[in-house]
């Protein structure tokens, strides 16, 4: 047996969302990525909806970071089925290459409302120095 | 408030969802990643249900962007209920980024075991 729960479903003109769906820079794996930073830190933020942060590995080491993980949709139960699907889960993987070298020993990450932050300082030896000139 | 380089047009995108129909329920999944449940918003008017929801942008600590794949806005989207839903008992949860909307089916439809009497 295979109804559909909404009329909508059935009619391609039934949403009534008046918005185009969303659209995202093409030719970007999953999750998507911002990355903000100046000459001393960095933050790398991602969204990832219902992410369960066990399922998730952070691999820092000079100037990579790697992200793997995976994003369980939920598994159906004997008598469920999809009536629609868009939302996709599974095994992901995403490696950056930073501007500079990072301290793995001080990077944090934080996982909120499904959103990923990795705050990223610099390296102390890798920071860049301010050559006094002396006026004589 | 915005923490990224200009301040652009809010935009409003629709989010992907699942609906997952099981014997007594149907349950709805959207991905709304940086929604607080405060700023959820699920109204249901006559088969109208709509889910609007706004966005918290993340604290990007006064960083200037460097690149980006993405960009945040809110999220609205409207769909008609069909009568096999009981309209009455319809039950929102956010987590994680996630709401999910259970559906109990309506008593009509929902399958029933009739019982045959020996005689």
């Amino acid at each position: 047996m295979n109804w559909n729960v909404f009329d909508a479903w059935d009619d391609p003109f039934g949403w009534t969302g008046s918005v185009a769906r969303r659209s995202r820079l093409s030719g970007a794996g999953f999750p998507r990525l911002n990355v903000h930073g100046n000459e001393e830190e960095l933050l790398v933020v991602g969204e990832i909806p219902g992410l369960n942060s066990d399922d998730l590995d952070i691999t820092v080491k000079g100037r990579s970071l790697t992200l793997k993980g995976s994003r369980k949709i939920v598994e159906l139960g004997e008598d469920e089925n999809y009536s629609h699907r868009e939302r996709t889960g599974g095994e992901f993987s995403r490696a950056l290459t930073l501007p500079f070298e990072v301290d793995p020993d001080k990077v944090s990450a934080n996982y909120e409302n499904g959103t990923l932050s990795i705050h990223l300082p610099r390296t102390e030896k890798d920071k860049p120095r301010k050559i006094e000139v002396k006026v004589a | 408030m915005s923490n990224h380089d200009k301040e652009v047009e809010k935009m409003v995108f629709v989010p992907k969802v699942d609906v997952i129909e099981g014997k007594n329920n149907f349950t709805l999944r959207a991905d709304l990643p940086g929604v607080v449940s405060e700023d959820v918003d699920v109204n249901l008017t006559g088969d109208l249900l709509t889910i609007a929801a706004k966005v918290k942008e993340y604290e990007a600590r006064g960083l200037p962007m460097l690149y980006g794949e993405f960009v945040t806005g809110d999220y609205e989207v409207s769909f008609k209920v069909s009568n096999k839903v009981d309209k009455e008992k319809i039950e929102a949860e956010l987590k994680d980024g996630v709401l999910t909307l259970t559906m109990p089916k309506a008593a009509e439809v929902k399958p029933r075991q009739i019982k045959v009497k020996a005689a």
